[in-house]
């Protein structure tokens, strides 16, 4: 919310002044018994007299964007204070800044581009017809505008706006619509948006694996990009990105810029791929899973348990090729229940039509105790693989695929923060050495695996690319042409 | 005027070389206040004098947005510790209120400029009063010059009776002002200052100067002021004499390097009766103009030093020649005429560099019990002296 917005001018004898503001009174008091009303009681949000220098400030901070806290750090003041130097100002300069009011625990960043807006338009105006330069002292409501214009419009022969009323505009849509479209005078227009502010997203790799957190076959509609649409239909929180581009026929280039869109929107997760053959092991975060924070535990169950008519459980296997199996895990359990969370670990598979209902009633049937679910979670470890960690269970005793789903398991202890995954990467003495000396030569044979070496990329990475499988690459290491010993695979 | 209770009271306590050596750090740390109303000239008068501006360059500055801080090496061992203040209605009641402890307190030196111009006098005095109630508060010691300035816009006829009825207003006001701040506060004032001098306090250190950028008495004014605040002045006096007998000179000038102020000067008995008092300040006058030419015609920066020799024989009537001294200063050395004099007299500055090396460098003066401040009421330009040629050397007569 803008708390108040002025417009602050120096003059060359009575030094910065608050020539308008709204609301009346909120940097300096109205003077007079104009504000005699039932405003005039409030007092300024802050105290001018300490912040002026940094309303007008010396040179080196003029045409800049500047915020200042107030001293009881309740409010920011944004400002973007410009100059503008010519011979024709008295004291050789004309010196003003439109600034903004805001409170200080809010996201200030969309305010920056009104206040830049501002001071840009106005410093504009005035450089081309002296728009503020002849506004008489604040006095407001001055038909002075013939300067330039000499009234080109017929109708328009009112006297122009006073900035006043135009300040109270710009506050009142930007806080009420978020957005404002005010002419300012025959020529100009000051169109200004609050854009909410998001950070720029992070790279979007070949062997991520997006999530969706809400359900995308709901709200796209035939306006979104085409390259969008036909990315999104593949975001199913199995398949990796080069095979989402793979599947939707688009370029791989493409789709990461589709899917870093997405998260730019905060629309997606990026995850690893799931192999049984991969590592997993606790974060800190599994304290909160042991304790069931805000009911952690029973949201894992809704989201993990499988029903007993889960025959399909077996094609889950099959993404341990490289991610083969895409579709095999799509639609176990998919129970609607859960698609309300707000924490964004629901997956929407586009086959969840399925048996929806049936699903969700055998859901409840079969919900894994509190208990085991922890006991699941607990287990994993470094070193451990996947498999190792199922066959563990399996031989204790709970038969793991008939009420888990094991992939759903993993994610929902990924996105939770209780799980992290332990990569592979494979590491050559060798070609290290080769690098450090700046000698690092293509391999003769061209063995197109060399490059992976440094310790540097995991081996989701070299399945992706390579598309190789974990044991196919394991093989062709074992027959690079190296000394024994050379070559370390590295969990971390 | 105001410079006697001061000395006097001084002198009670320069007997000891520390307090010579504690005075001399106060002087250095102490503050210069530039005040006075918005336009009245404060900052084209700094930029003239510190920065090498010329008198016309100043159209081109700005306002000064609340104070403009910097630190003016005069010297070796002095820094002013200028603060430039801009002269805003709103700046002058936040200098009066919210920063009043902060700018008033530890004041060296207040200078205020009128701007003999204004309309509105009464205002600007009521300005004035607050100004030196606050000082009064803070900074009982400091020294006040007041500048009437832009007197260049007063007919030249009229000139000396403006001023002289702007002074007797100014000091009529100062004297209220200084009265008020006593009965309103007798207590603090008592407990400040020496009970038997408590008498003398009633007035404060001021001198008043009519100033015009387009015109030498700009110098004359800031000579004076900076000449109460160089450390050592005595030494610096007794040396130039001694040089001065020595190498048989009528006049001898000591200019600071960039503002071309003068810091000192010797005059002989024959020198004294110079007619031209203004001849001080208009040598810095010429000698920066002179500068300014050189740089423009060199292409090098202003700040540069533009020339380290400068020589002038004036057949029969007289010789001069202004050289490089030490590092920070430049001397000008005016006698009767001679070759053979003239050429002794330069290898004797040259070689009466060594004396005055403690220009350079901040050295306590270890000989001199007597407080810098206590020559402070000899006034530049005051002495009147008939003393023929000196006064027209910039100019090429014949």
């Amino acid at each position: 919310m803008i708390q108040g917005i002025f417009y602050a001018r120096f003059f060359p004898k009575e030094g910065t002044k608050i020539v308008a503001q709204s609301p009346p009174g909120c940097i300096v008091p109205v003077p007079g018994g104009s504000g005699s009303t039932s405003t005039a009681a409030k007092p300024p949000l802050l105290d001018f007299s300490v912040l002026q220098e940094y309303i007008i400030p010396r040179e080196s901070f003029r045409n800049r964007y500047i915020t200042v806290a107030d001293p009881e750090g309740k409010y920011f003041v944004l400002g973007f204070p410009v100059s503008i130097p010519s011979p024709r100002y008295d004291r050789n300069e004309f010196i003003f800044n439109f600034g903004l009011v805001v409170e200080s625990d809010v996201d200030q960043v969309p305010y920056e581009r009104v206040v830049r807006r501002l001071a840009v338009t106005f410093a504009e105006m005035e450089k081309q017809s002296g728009y503020l330069s002849q506004d008489v002292d604040g006095g407001g409501s001055v038909g002075g505008s013939g300067g330039g214009a000499g009234g080109v419009g017929g109708g328009e022969h009112h006297a122009r706006r006073p900035i006043e009323s135009l300040l109270e505009i710009i506050k009142e849509d930007l806080n009420n619509y978020g957005e404002c479209m005010i002419p300012v005078d025959d020529a100009n227009t000051i169109n200004m948006k609050l854009f909410p502010h998001h950070p720029t997203p992070s790279d979007v790799k070949g062997w991520h694996v997006p999530v969706a957190k809400m359900r995308f076959a709901d709200i796209v509609d035939p306006t979104w990009d085409l390259t969008l649409q036909r990315v999104v239909a593949y975001i199913d929180g199995v398949s990796d990105v080069r095979r989402i581009a793979f599947l939707a026929d688009v370029s791989f280039e493409l789709t990461v810029l589709a899917l870093r869109h997405l998260l730019y929107y905060d629309t997606i997760l990026l995850l690893d791929m799931f192999f049984f053959g991969a590592c997993y092991a606790p974060r800190p975060g599994i304290h909160e899973f042991i304790a069931n924070v805000g009911g952690m535990v029973d949201e894992c169950a809704n989201y993990v348990c499988v029903g007993a008519r889960a025959t399909t459980t077996t094609t889950t296997s099959s993404s341990g090729q490289g991610g083969a199996g895409g579709g095999g895990g799509r639609g176990i359990g998919d129970g609607d229940d859960d698609d309300d969370d707000d924490d964004g670990t629901e997956s929407t598979d586009d086959g969840e039509s399925n048996a929806a209902a049936a699903a969700a009633a055998a859901v409840h049937g079969h919900r894994v105790s509190n208990y085991m679910l922890i006991k699941l979670m607990t287990t994993f470890c470094v070193g451990k693989t996947v498999m190792e960690w199922l066959k563990g269970h399996m031989d204790a005793g709970f038969d793991v695929m008939r009420f888990i789903d094991v992939r759903r398991l993993v994610q929902f202890g990924v996105i939770k923060g209780c799980l992290y995954r332990v990569h592979k990467h494979v590491v050559s003495k060798q070609y290290l050495a080769a690098l450090a000396t700046g000698q690092a030569r293509p391999v003769a044979g061209g063995d197109p695996l060399q490059k992976y070496t440094d310790g540097c990329h995991t081996f989701d990475q070299i399945i992706t690319e390579q598309n190789l499988t974990d044991a196919e690459i394991m093989e062709k290491f074992r027959s690079f042409r190296a000394p024994a010993g050379d070559l370390t695979v590295l969990y971390r | 005027m105001g410079a006697l209770p001061a000395a006097g009271h001084r002198a009670g306590d320069s007997g000891s070389p520390a307090a010579t050596l504690a005075q001399l750090k106060k002087v250095k740390k102490q503050k210069v206040l530039l005040m006075g109303k918005s336009g009245s000239g404060k900052s084209s008068m700094r930029s003239i004098i510190f920065s090498n501006y010329l008198a016309r360059d100043t159209r081109r500055l700005g306002a000064t947005i609340d104070i403009d801080l910097s630190h003016v090496k005069f010297l070796g061992n002095l820094t002013l510790n200028l603060w430039d203040c801009g002269g805003q209605e709103a700046f002058m009641e936040n200098y009066l209120s919210q920063q009043r402890a902060h700018v008033f307190s530890n004041v060296g030196v207040l200078i205020y400029v009128f701007d003999i111009e204004s309309r509105d006098v009464e205002r600007d005095l009521a300005t004035y009063v607050n100004i030196i109630s606050a000082l009064v508060q803070y900074s009982r010691e400091a020294k006040v010059f007041v500048l009437i300035h832009k007197m260049d816009l007063i007919q030249p006829m009229t000139r000396e009776d403006v001023f002289d009825h702007r002074a007797a207003l100014v000091r009529r006001k100062t004297a209220e002002a200084v009265a008020i701040m006593h009965k309103q506060k007798p207590e603090q004032v008592q407990q400040q200052t020496v009970p038997s001098a408590a008498g003398e306090d009633l007035s404060i250190n001021l001198q008043l100067f009519a100033t015009s950028i387009w015109d030498q008495s700009l110098y004359k004014a800031w000579a004076s002021i900076i000449h109460d605040l160089v450390p050592n002045l005595s030494v610096i006096e007794a040396q130039l004499a001694s040089l001065g007998l020595a190498i048989d000179a009528d006049e001898i000038l000591l200019f600071e390097r960039t503002s071309f102020l003068v810091v000192s000067k010797w005059t002989s008995r024959e020198g004294e009766r110079n007619p031209y008092g203004d001849r001080f300040e208009r040598m810095s006058n010429i000698l920066k103009s002179w500068k300014h030419t050189c740089s423009k015609y060199t292409g090098t920066p202003r700040n540069a030093e533009q020339f380290s020799d400068f020589e002038y024989k004036m057949g029969a009537t007289f010789s001069m020649f202004a050289t490089k001294f030490t590092t920070n200063t430049y001397i000008l050395v005016c006698m009767p005429p001679g070759e053979a004099r003239f050429n002794s007299a330069k290898l004797n500055v040259a070689a009466a560099r060594p004396w005055f090396r403690f220009l350079d460098g901040p050295v306590v003066p270890a000989q001199s019990a007597v407080g810098g401040g206590m020559s402070s009421s000899q006034v530049l330009g005051s002495t009147p002296s008939g003393y023929g040629g000196e006064g027209s050397v910039g100019a090429p007569d014949g």
